[in-house]
């Protein structure tokens, strides 16, 4: 009985979060020759509506028609760039916070979740305008730094929760036995703290590599733009090429879940303690 | 003695110096064999935007461009067309505003004004008034390029695009009947052509601006002028609101357009075409190389029907512009010329489905046994456009789309509809 | 709470006098990341805040006018707006609730031991991965009126006569898109659950059960009581979140059909579209200070726990 519900939970799981998924699989593998729209793809009835022929020519077409290669290799890097930006400024400051008593904390903290609040589109413009006086549009710079506005207050309350979860005792111990502030820091919490870093850093990874509206209006040059861009145009695209953008984005969604599935139990581990605080 | 020395080494000198200067003079010419050379002749980076339809019509521009840089090696053109056309215009616009614009920009005759009232474009009169390719435009394509008359031409379009009407021959010989070319005829076609539940009888866009802009010509030969320079607005009077009427009637009473018209865009209607599920469709020509490949003959196109005697064929040139903050315009224009001369002009028109704007180009036989181009060609004389000019047409266009869907899935009557966009042309919206 | 000793402080750096070292010490910790929210989070947020008493328009930026609180006349008589803060309200509370009551069960499910649960797990996040433009093609392709593979199945399976045009209907469409963020956002509520309920200790669960508690009352007395921090936490930033969310709305409807799907993020990024960013600039804001001040007490509350 057990073994039955348990395989029931597993599926419907399985269905619900991939079903919609392997759908782009199937189309990514059709044939793009003659797009047959008569007929909707289904993934559970595989027999039926699997293709005759299936065939890898999309994802060769994928890398003919769009520089598909620069724009992972960008993609990776900002994604990158803002994951260590976010974590470095977000566990500094949040031992900075946790460890310390200092005048303007609470009004200080307050503030930044207060700038986290509001909404991308009223920073649009300024942040053009800003960017565009310090030379920054088209640069990997001005992309880490732009979504470093979403990333780095996420990682800046995940440090603070599991910062404060770590005893002070192990500290408390360095520092009598010489070490400073920041080597402290470095040499104890921090290795403490991986699996928090490793759900921090994760998540600002998949939010960057996966965000569409900044890199539309800084990137606009094809040496530093990212893989959503691709998407847009096919998205707008005829249904002709539909098995190419499905390939696309396959290719897009595969890094970033061998990046999770590597990083899965850290991440467990770094969520339970950054999270339990509420 | 020493004279002669000196003389001697000066003579060496000077004839150093005249080898020198000569080997200079060999080796500076470019390595790569020249056409007619560009009057720019310094190191140049432009940067150009332009959209891209399909990934189809994206290989067009990145091929063009690089015709041109590999032809000359001075200018060198970086490309950015990855989105579609009025998100490109957005983000030109946003662009210029923080100081960031392309040196080269792309347009389609309905924002031509717009971007020139804002500073944004550079005329490329002071250019075209003294190019030679000047007499191989259509004179009224020059007219559309000063956008109002009395205006410097404001860009040079490579190709323009007119807006027809696609049906099943198949069908319509099935029922015995011809060819739409009045506007009541037209309705009542689609009205006998509709088999409900997997047959409609037109493909109606109702998801955005562009299911207006194919009502627009019907509007046009009904004798509306939506705006006029004085700026009177007449497109809430009665005859605008009858052709609306009937339009709308296709979707809530007739029942003949698809029941999804409220949320459909151009892949939904090119999949119903596709599918044989819709039996006419207006749309512009570059839709023809997928229908025919699709439909093969069973697919045949009118003139876009008319209400009076006149009929109005919406054709919008569209092109590449000078953007104002660009620093070399004279390459700018070198590139402009390329794009709309020899192959990279036929690639625009022959390729994608557009008609030439040259008459140089427009003497290629394809276009006149292209019979899709040929029927837009014959009624050239009663091409159209709504005044894209007037300053608030941009207004009433970004304004327009979401009354357009509740007046079809009347939320709002079609009196309010043509009311709330006579509003949206006075600028009072 | 232990105050700082003065052995404790030793400062790592080159010290000028003591007692100005100590108190520099936090401000070096916090000034990185101050600094960088500062550059580009509060000070855009200013501007913005200027450009909200302006006429601004992107065409015209130079010529942008003062006009003082003009923009919120109009917002006040802005049927959209007014409109557009209940749909707000909708959106969210459709969407955080349904995740929530997604994930928990999920979440739960996953805590058991099975074999293959690391399977399972690395499957459940895959929809937060998936770009939201796929995630909107796809939603969009599989809801068509014409052709959707939902549609077919549900008129298969019985539930529909015919096949229904879910985005020409402001209920269908404001469904589908619901839909479509719950598939996309649960995942990320069902691991932070997941995660926490893993350091519950099974041995507490033992004891009920030895002690005669059934399922429920373990799940009450012992789950519970340690989900709701999370869970409120949870519900806080995914509202936060979803307030400020555009690109699943937009790219699935334009905010269609009609103003139906027009939130107050939505209508703001329409204006700026539309290039009047003055106006969407004191939307937005309104939105923002609305945001705020709905979760201040939450704030005041977490920041005071967490920095005990």
């Amino acid at each position: 009985m057990r073994r039955a519900s348990l395989l029931l939970g597993s599926a419907a799981i399985l269905v619900f979060s991939l079903a919609p998924f392997l759908w782009i699989f199937i189309a990514s593998i059709t044939p793009e020759i003659k797009p047959d729209l008569s007929r909707p793809w289904l993934s559970v009835r595989t027999v039926e509506y699997f293709p005759a022929r299936p065939t890898l020519q999309n994802y060769y077409d994928l890398f003919k028609n769009v520089p598909f290669a620069v724009y992972f290799r960008n993609s990776a890097i900002v994604a990158s760039g803002t994951m260590t930006l976010a974590l470095v400024v977000a566990s500094l400051g949040a031992y900075g916070f946790v460890r310390f008593k200092f005048r303007g904390r609470g009004p200080l903290l307050l503030t930044m979740l207060m700038a986290y609040m509001i909404p991308s589109v009223v920073l649009l413009v300024p942040l053009l305008v800003i960017f565009r006086s310090y030379g920054l549009i088209n640069t990997y710079q001005g992309l880490i730094l732009a979504e470093a506005t979403n990333t780095a207050p996420f990682a800046l309350l995940l440090m603070i929760n599991y910062f404060s979860t770590l005893p002070r005792e192990l500290e408390e111990a360095a520092q009598v036995d010489g070490c400073g502030r920041l080597g402290t820091l470095f040499r104890i919490v921090i290795p403490l703290s991986i699996p928090g870093l490793v759900a921090g850093g994760l998540f600002a990874f998949i939010a960057t590599w996966n965000n569409f509206l900044f890199a539309f209006l800084f990137a606009t040059t094809d040496r530093v733009k990212t893989l959503p861009l691709i998407m847009r145009l096919f998205a707008l695209g005829e249904p002709a090429v539909w098995g190419v953008s499905a390939a696309g984005a396959i290719l897009t969604t595969l890094p970033v879940a061998l990046l999770f599935l590597l990083f899965q139990r850290m991440l467990m581990s770094g969520l339970a303690a950054g999270a339990v605080k509420g | 003695m020493k004279d002669h020395r000196i003389s001697r080494r000066r003579a060496l000198c000077l004839i150093g110096t005249a080898g020198v200067a000569g080997a200079g003079a060999l080796l500076s010419r470019p390595a790569r064999p020249q056409g007619p050379g560009p009057a720019v002749r310094r190191r140049v980076k432009l940067t150009y935007w332009t959209w891209a339809d399909n990934p189809v019509h994206q290989k067009m521009s990145v091929d063009a461009v690089e015709m041109f840089n590999k032809a000359q090696g001075f200018i060198t053109v970086e490309l950015d067309a990855t989105a579609a056309v009025m998100e490109v215009m957005k983000k030109t616009v946003v662009a210029f505003a923080a100081g960031s614009a392309p040196d080269v920009g792309s347009t389609v005759q309905t924002h031509v004004q717009e971007f020139y009232d804002n500073g944004i474009l550079h005329p490329a009169d002071e250019f075209f008034g003294k190019w030679d390719g000047r007499g191989d435009y259509f004179p009224n394509v020059v007219e559309a390029m000063r956008s109002k008359p009395g205006q410097p031409v404001l860009y040079l379009p490579n190709a323009i695009l007119p807006y027809v009407l696609y049906y099943r021959a198949d069908w319509l010989e099935e029922a015995k009947l011809k060819p739409p070319a009045t506007y009541d005829e037209f309705i009542e076609t689609a009205r006998k052509l509709n088999k409900p539940p997997d047959h409609s009888g037109y493909a109606l866009r109702g998801a955005d601006y562009y299911g207006l802009q194919v009502i627009e010509p019907i509007w046009g030969s009904a004798g509306v002028k939506f705006v006029d320079e004085s700026g009177k607005v007449d497109f809430d009077s009665p005859e605008a609101v009858s052709v609306m009427e009937k339009w709308v009637g296709m979707f809530t009473k007739d029942k003949s357009a698809q029941p999804t018209a409220v949320s459909d865009r151009y892949p939904q209607l090119f999949a119903l075409m596709q599918a044989s599920k819709a039996a006419m469709w207006i749309y512009g020509t570059h839709a023809h190389p997928q229908l025919d490949a699709a439909l093969g003959s069973k697919i045949q196109v009118v003139p876009t029907p008319r209400v009076k005697d006149k009929p109005c064929m919406l054709a919008n040139p569209e092109g590449p512009m000078i953007i104002s903050s660009c620093k070399e315009k004279e390459a700018a224009w070198e590139f402009l010329v390329h794009m709309a001369s020899g192959q990279p002009a036929r690639i625009f028109t022959q390729g994608r489905g557009l008609l030439p704007v040259r008459k140089s180009i427009s003497a290629d036989p394809v276009f006149e046994q292209n019979r899709f181009f040929k029927v837009a060609i014959a009624s050239a004389s009663s091409w159209w456009r709504p005044p894209f000019s007037h300053k608030h047409w941009a207004n009433y266009q970004d304004k327009i789309a979401p009354y357009l869907q509740q007046t079809l899935r009347q939320e709002i009557s079609v009196k309010a509809f043509q009311a709330q966009a006579a509003k949206l042309l006075r600028g009072e919206a | 709470m232990t105050r700082g000793h003065p052995q404790r402080n030793q400062p790592a750096v080159l010290a000028t006098g003591r007692r100005f070292r100590v108190d520099l010490l936090p401000y070096a910790f916090i000034a990185p990341i101050s600094l960088l929210l500062l550059a580009i989070s509060v000070y855009p947020s200013l501007y913005a805040i200027r450009l909200a008493l302006t006429d601004a328009s992107l065409l015209r930026l130079a010529r942008a006018k003062f006009i003082g609180v003009q923009n919120l006349v109009r917002m006040a008589g802005d049927q959209i707006f007014l409109d557009g803060l209940w749909r707000t309200l909708r959106w969210d509370l459709a969407v955080v609730l349904t995740q929530l009551a997604i994930a928990l069960p999920i979440a739960l499910f996953l805590n058991l031991n099975f074999r293959g649960r690391g399977v399972v797990r690395a499957a459940v996040v895959v929809p937060y991965i998936v770009p939201p433009a796929v995630t909107s093609l796809l939603w969009v392709y599989m809801f068509d009126g014409n052709f959707g593979v939902a549609n077919d199945l549900m008129v298969k399976l019985g539930i529909l006569d015919q096949y229904v045009s879910w985005l020409s209907d402001p209920n269908g469409s404001f469904a589908v898109v619901v839909a479509a963020m719950v598939w996309a956002g649960q995942p990320l509520m069902a691991i932070i659950l997941l995660a926490v309920l893993q350091t519950i200790p099974r041995e507490l669960y033992e004891a009920a059960r030895v002690d005669g508690a059934n399922l429920w009352q373990g799940f009450r007395h012992i789950t519970l009581p340690r989900l709701i921090p999370t869970i409120l936490f949870l519900l806080l930033l995914r509202t936060i979140w979803m307030s400020n969310h555009i690109d699943v709305i937009f790219i699935m409807t334009r905010g269609g059909p009609g103003f139906s799907n027009y939130t107050e993020a939505v209508y703001s990024f329409m204006l700026t579209n539309q290039f009047e960013i003055g106006y969407s600039s004191a939307v937005a804001v309104t939105l923002a200070v609305i945001l705020v001040a709905a979760s201040a007490l939450y704030v005041r509350h977490l920041a005071r726990t967490v920095l005990s």
